[in-house]
């Protein structure tokens, strides 16, 4: 299963959409100059993730959420430890603790408000209500992660919507991967919503 | 020292020198077969409790077909001379939230039903809970070092 070229342009034009207001956003809340941008957008079977992201044994944050509505799925955001620290600390002005005490809350806002924005994007677009649980963030190794992740995903599943995602904070670059699980009649459906945009 | 990983639904077997590891071992669960004897050990990285076999070969997909698969294996590289042993790890769930049915717990359940199928005794584990772990499995001396985010520990 893979995206044509006008899927692949089409996605990644509503999630740029998304990423823009959730720039707008956190740009008022944080009262900094914020801009996401999404250079890359892929359909991926599930058992190629894994190779996606080739640091499998390194420690990452991840910001787990459940879709549900027209829509349904899981989506998942990730950041590498190294950046989720830089993030906290460039936003809350105080040192991070690497270790237990460290806790992921500036990470876990960016993430909802990114995908709080993805997903809204995504239904006014094609017309679909979609809602969202509140989201859990989990710091563990990735591959341990995506795992838990895959398995959950790969009864109703057999690929997710990848979307390599920059955050620019002041200027200072931070990396983070948006991963949307849709259910298979869900993917379907925003395929077919896709091609009716032709 | 001689590094094998073992990914995801694959099952490999070494002997000492030789170390074998898993990254990023989260709901899978991990089975690892001992032989003292002759420092041989094997290791597979399981995906499901059960389901049926595919035409794909991933023996170490499933555990009702991966622990004997790894079993047969071994006898057939250190013979019938010596005890061999197991050890299991892994079957965590660190996402509370996933829904659905407790897949590291049950992969867990149904790696520990056929070790004992097959009359072979679990001399350590480290299963469950709510972090995923690196895994090293030394021949050498048949311990295991897994590490988290909440610190190494050895079976």
């Amino acid at each position: 299963m893979s995206l044509s070229d006008f899927q692949r342009d089409a996605i990644r034009e509503v999630m740029s959409i998304g990423s823009g207001h959730a720039s707008t956003a956190l740009a008022s809340k944080l009262k900094r100059e914020i801009d996401i941008r999404i250079p890359e957008v892929d359909l991926c079977p599930l058992e190629e993730v894994p190779e996606k992201i080739d640091v499998l044994d390194e420690i990452t944050i991840g910001v787990y959420t459940e879709i549900k509505g027209d829509l349904r799925g899981r989506l998942l955001t990730i950041f590498s430890q190294e950046d989720a620290l830089r993030l906290e600390e460039m936003i809350s002005g105080k040192p991070a603790q690497k270790q237990k005490g460290f806790s992921a809350a500036t990470v876990t806002g960016v993430s909802d408000v990114l995908s709080a924005n993805s997903l809204s994007a995504i239904s006014d677009f094609f017309g679909m209500k979609i809602e969202k649980t509140p989201s859990e963030t989990v710091r563990d190794i990735l591959g341990a992660l995506l795992q838990q992740v895959l398995l959950d995903i790969s009864q109703h599943s057999e690929a997710v919507l990848f979307s390599k995602t920059e955050i620019f904070v002041s200027a200072e670059k931070f990396n983070c991967h948006q991963m949307l699980f849709l259910e298979a009649p869900s993917l379907d459906k925003l395929l077919k919503a896709m091609d009716v945009m032709l | 020292m001689k590094k094998k990983n073992v990914g995801i639904a694959e099952m490999k077997i070494c002997r000492a020198p030789e170390v074998l590891t898993i990254l990023g071992l989260g709901s899978c669960v991990a089975v690892a077969l001992y032989h003292e004897r002759t420092k041989t050990g094997g290791l597979v990285h399981i995906m499901l409790p059960d389901g049926r076999a595919e035409k794909r070969n991933r023996p170490g997909k499933y555990a009702h077909i991966a622990v004997p698969a790894l079993h047969k294996e071994m006898l057939e590289e250190v013979g019938r001379k010596g005890r061999i042993v197991a050890k299991v790890c892994g079957g965590s769930k660190m996402f509370k939230s996933a829904t659905g049915f407790n897949i590291g717990a049950d992969n867990v359940t149904a790696a520990r039903e056929e070790l004992a199928k097959l009359g072979l005794k679990i001399v350590g584990e480290d299963c469950g809970k709510d972090y995923g772990r690196n895994v090293k499995f030394t021949p050498e001396n048949g311990k295991i070092v897994i590490r988290s985010v909440n610190g190494v520990i050895t079976i």
